[in-house]
């Protein structure tokens, strides 16, 4: 396996010391070209500079916790290759959310428009003694947005979100869209209304970065022009 | 303010696709018509002042500069309308998410042609070709 050296600049910030995000080089020698951008960041944090902080778990683009600006493009560093990256590596924190520390942002915002779209499955009727049967084309219909990993790769990525940050964003409309069209879910109105807002879908300005961000490859602006189209047309039938 | 700048400071550093160059452009050139639109109105209201004044403003617009500045508002007025077509497409037909680099192509096959064939009315008179 070929191994390579690369130089990475990180956009640190320390709330205790620092006013002002700062630009960090290291190098990092004989790092196979295969390795992920995450097992640089782990290699600098483990051998160069023990204070770099970032958030991973699973290392393995499940989790979704290691979203990251990679050369200026939303990615989990965990799904980048340093081949693809290479020679000269940029990392910075995700966009919009405030930073903790370093490459850590405070997901809180992020998670809170995901639960007003209440996430959750909505259905009055006493339950069935077996399962809620649902027909193959119906669970199709659906089957994107269930891959969300709610790493908020594409929500950072929006320029509407960036204005502000009171739009709900595209992880939370694609969660909302898994349930607004599960034919076996009762709150597709009670959604509908929450996103009817000019901070609900309309904030959307179709600007595709949503869809080049998702490591799940998720047809975002699809599944919120679906969102639109059921508000416009008063059905999810189309 | 600097909520605005920050907004755009990540707008223009941010690598996105095709359709977030198409965004920015779109507010680009959303803004560029917006001032001109206050420009016409106050220009416009010098003839308040009488004919010879509104006269003497006018004759500005002849000056090169002004019809190289024409342009580019011809220029966004054009890419404004079509690229707005293309949003509208896009939010309403879902399944045009998928050709949305096409549109985005489509876009500019109308908007190059149609500026150009605008430029050249527009700046030949500089030339003394028209």
């Amino acid at each position: 396996m070929a191994k390579v050296n690369v130089t990475v600049k990180i956009l640190r910030f320390n709330p205790d010391v620092d006013e002002q995000p700062h630009w960090q080089t290291y190098e990092v020698k004989d790092i196979e070209e295969t390795a992920q951008v995450l097992d640089v960041l782990h290699r600098i944090k483990w051998y160069q500079d023990g204070t770099l902080t970032l958030r991973s778990s699973c290392a393995h683009g499940v989790c979704g916790s290691d979203a990251m600006v990679i050369n200026g493009h939303n990615r989990l560093a965990c799904k980048t290759l340093v081949r693809d990256v290479m020679p000269t590596i940029t990392v910075e924190p995700i966009r919009g959310l405030p930073v903790i520390k370093d490459l850590v942002v405070d997901m809180e915002p992020f998670f809170s428009h995901y639960k007003a779209v209440e996430p959750w499955f909505i259905n009055p009727d006493p339950p069935p003694t077996r399962e809620r049967l649902q027909s193959p084309e119906d669970r199709a219909r659906f089957d994107d947005t269930t891959k969300c990993i709610l790493c908020a790769a594409c929500t950072t990525s929006c320029p509407s979100f960036w204005a502000n940050g009171q739009y709900v964003g595209p992880a939370a409309i694609v969660q909302a869209h898994r349930w607004i069209f599960d034919s076996r879910d009762k709150g597709t109105a009670e959604r509908l209304q929450i996103l009817n807002d000019r901070f609900g879908v309309w904030a959307c300005r179709t600007a595709f970065n949503c869809v080049e961000a998702c490591p799940r490859e998720i047809d975002i602006t699809k599944a919120i022009g679906e969102v639109k189209k059921a508000l416009t047309f008063g059905t999810v039938d189309f | 303010m600097g909520h605005v700048i920050s907004a755009f400071w990540k707008g223009i550093t941010y690598k996105g696709g095709p359709g977030h160059y198409a965004f920015i452009l779109h507010r680009l050139t959303g803004i560029g018509v917006a001032l001109f639109l206050i420009l016409h109105i106050l220009d416009n209201f010098i003839i308040m002042f009488g004919e010879e004044a509104f006269a003497e403003v006018l004759n500005l617009y002849a000056n090169p500069v002004m019809r190289l500045l024409e342009v580019f508002l011809i220029f966004s007025v054009i890419y404004h309308a079509f690229n707005g077509l293309r949003v509208i497409i896009v939010d309403f037909w879902a399944p045009s998410s998928h050709v949305q680099r096409t549109l985005w192509i489509l876009v500019w096959i109308v908007v190059i042609p149609l500026s150009l064939i605008a430029a050249w009315f527009t700046l030949a008179p500089i030339f003394g070709l028209r």
